[in-house]
């Protein structure tokens, strides 16, 4: 999505919009916001704004008379950087002095407010429009009539002027501008909303959060987790038919500049979180830093022009690293997208030298290698503090950007551990061409599933508040062990001793109560066995590890090692009988 | 409900129905508080309607709902 190849389009048009209430699901990230809205046919989808724009930056920039919203304002970072603002959300009611001030500063600087003790705020530079030489003469222009017969006075030129923005100012005018998007394409006014905050958010900020977006006239209903929203989205019947309902899923969300990782328990839709963590400067920025510099040097290869980038000093090689900043959001989008090579085209790059470089899948997956580690690296820990083995792991969905990229599903299945069979976006084809998998919209598309469900409640006030607060009846006794039955076999393998047979797990571990499950099965009788016998039994999951001969190829065959891999399976220990019947 | 294809296997002529030895009982669940459910979806509006409006009673819960889908 480079700046330049996106003409001032408009949204599309309002046709297929669901006469369900007007609400909208916002994903407000600190790079990237998204906006969904329920269509005709009852599924949330996110939405383009009027630019065409689905991911849209979060930044803003003040041009003379002008503010740029979103990605129009992100390419103001290169020739008007002083006045753009970005990377503001994560701000949200922070006091100044707990910002470090060596942030970048290369966007409009953190000053301390002037009028409100540890404020941090942004002083831009704007032209204001002169203030009208002849009041009279507005009630008559209004009417579209000629204006009084006398000389025509010429409009004074708009002086230049500082103006001073609060963190919740900027994240009122980005707000008030996303519901905008949403109120054209709807073609309504929009009464509610839900928006995604990140996990880590502090009681401080989320009260911020809340502020900014009722200062934009936005009506929350529900200031919603990250992780809760990719789960609100993962337990909607469009999410995948062939998902067990009761299942383990590990959300990997890696942004710009961050990785969350949660671990859910989903059964039957009612889910809460077993384990989760954040890692701070891991993400698609350090990606953008590698590959910067691989097309620096590749430009000072082909025109043997220096560049020195990330960190760059000179003030031509800033400014040329900003470029390329922009260039490569195309060049990361075509990689996710297909399986040739990306190229990334620069204008003008330095000392008026275009430049355009090229690499494949490969080769930037090298580039991009230590994220891709970095990001397996943290999953193996949070399994392991959990005390979760990944082969109970049965799905993993992706969130944020930085996780389109195919090959880091590709080090993430084989890097981390998990069951050949995991169940991931791309194994089933979702990710690419905005399918349901799609990273980018699944954050906003639940937070607009929630937003239906809660303005749907029509039973008193109670219900609607537990979803804004934290109320006695989230916090949950939950399962320890699995519980279920027993069609047993006098051949099957013994467990403790004891011939084992056809398991079938009724109320899996980790499920919250109370609980009901219905269990439903045919049962065929043979003549000479017309009984039929149910053992129910509590049981600890447990994960057995098989040593397998590797089936050997032509090479290893000759130097006679027999190689032996490990196959690990699913299966129950220490059960314990609670009854039995026979039928 | 979950409607699952399976086979059970034959019994043996043998095969007598165990009984569970009388100590034998369900393993406590975590304590109260250990796990936070995440407000999202309608399986967890239900959890409230059933915590809060039907006092744990899934046949109340199931009565209202199908009140609810009359209406
Ligand atoms: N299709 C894609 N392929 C690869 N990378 C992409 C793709 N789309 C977006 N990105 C990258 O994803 C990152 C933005 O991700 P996302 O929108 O999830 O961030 P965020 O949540 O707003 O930011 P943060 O992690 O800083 O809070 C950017 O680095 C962007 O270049
Ligand atoms: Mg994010």
């Amino acid at each position: 999505m480079s700046s330049k190849t996106l003409p001032n389009g408009s949204a599309e048009a309002p046709i297929e919009v669901s006469s369900l209430p007007p609400v909208v699901g916002i994903n407000f990230g600190n790079t990237y916001a998204s906006i969904a809205v329920f269509t005709k046919e009852g599924l949330a989808e996110c939405i383009a704004n009027e630019d065409g724009e689905r991911q849209i930056a979060c930044a803003i920039a003040f041009h003379g008379e002008e503010i740029y919203i979103g990605n129009q304002a992100k390419s103001q970072l290169v020739k008007n950087s002083k006045n753009t603002i970005a990377g503001f959300r994560n701000l949200l009611g922070k006091k100044f002095s707990e910002i470090p001030q060596s942030r970048s500063t290369t966007s409009a600087p953190i000053i301390q407010h002037p009028d409100i003790v540890d404020e941090p705020a942004y002083k831009v530079e704007v032209l204001q429009p002169a203030p009208s030489p002849l009041p009279t003469s507005n009630v008559t222009s209004q009417l579209n009539t000629p204006a009084a017969s006398h000389a025509p006075t010429p409009r004074s030129e708009p002086i230049p002027a500082e103006r001073i923005l609060s963190v919740s100012e900027v994240a009122t005018i980005f707000i008030k501008s996303l519901i905008q998007s949403a109120e054209d394409f709807l073609g309504k006014k929009v009464q509610g909303a839900v928006i995604s905050a990140p996990a880590w958010f502090s009681d401080i900020q989320r009260a911020a959060l809340e502020k900014a977006a009722s200062d934009a006239g936005v009506n929350i209903l529900q200031l919603l987790d990250e992780a809760g929203a990719a789960a609100a989205t993962t337990t909607t019947d469009v999410w995948s038919t062939d998902l067990q309902a009761d299942r383990t899923q590990l959300v990997v969300d890696l942004g710009s500049s961050s990785l969350s990782l949660s671990l859910l328990s989903i059964r039957e839709g009612l889910t809460y979180v077993l384990a989760s963590s954040s890692i701070a400067n891991v993400g698609g920025d350090q990606i953008d830093d590698k590959l910067i510099k691989f097309f620096a040097a590749d430009f000072t290869k082909k025109t043997k022009t220096p560049l020195a980038v990330c960190p760059s000093t000179d003030i031509q090689d800033k400014r040329a690293e900003a470029k390329l900043r922009l260039a490569i959001e195309h060049t990361k989008r075509t990689i996710s997208a297909s399986p040739g090579a990306a190229t990334c085209s620069v204008e003008s790059l330095k000392d008026g030298l275009d430049y355009t470089g090229s690499i494949n899948r490969m080769r930037f997956d090298m580039v991009a290698s230590t994220v891709y580690t970095a990001v397996a690296d943290s999953i193996v820990a949070l399994l392991a503090s959990a005390a979760v083995d990944a082969h109970e792991v049965d799905e993993i969905v992706y969130v944020g950007g930085t996780t389109c990229l195919p090959g880091l599903d590709e080090r993430i299945c084989l890097g981390a551990g998990f069951n050949e069979e995991i169940e991931t976006p791309f194994s089933r084809g979702t990710v690419v061409g905005g399918g349901v998998g799609d990273p980018t919209t699944i954050l906003a598309r639940g937070c607009a599933a929630q937003a239906a469900l809660i303005s749907s409640i029509s039973e008193d006030a109670e219900l609607r508040e537990a979803f804004t607060r934290d109320t006695k009846a989230n916090r949950v006794r939950a399962t320890t062990r699995t519980l279920g039955v027993l069609l047993p076999d006098s051949a099957a393998e013994k467990i403790d001793n004891k011939p084992w047979g056809v398991w079938v797990p009724v109320v899996q571990k980790e499920t919250a109560l109370p609980v009901r499950r219905t269990v439903s099965f045919d049962v065929g009788i043979t003549e000479e066995s017309k009984r039929f016998a149910l053992e129910v039994y509590e049981v600890k999951d447990a994960i057995r590890v098989e040593k397998v001969q590797a089936e050997v190829d032509g090479d290893n065959e000759e130097d006679g090692e027999e190689d032996e891999i490990e196959i690990k399976r699913k299966t129950v220990a220490n059960p314990v009988l609670l009854g039995a019947l026979e039928l | 409900m979950t409607v699952l294809q399976i086979v059970a296997p034959p019994l043996p002529e043998s095969y007598k129905t165990p009984s569970a030895p009388s100590g034998s009982r369900i393993a406590p669940p975590h304590p109260s508080g250990h796990r936070t459910l995440l407000p999202v979806g309608p399986a967890y509006l239900n959890h409230l309607r059933l915590t809060l409006h039907h006092a744990h009673s899934f046949s109340a819960l199931d009565k209202h709902l199908e009140a609810e889908r009359d209406r």
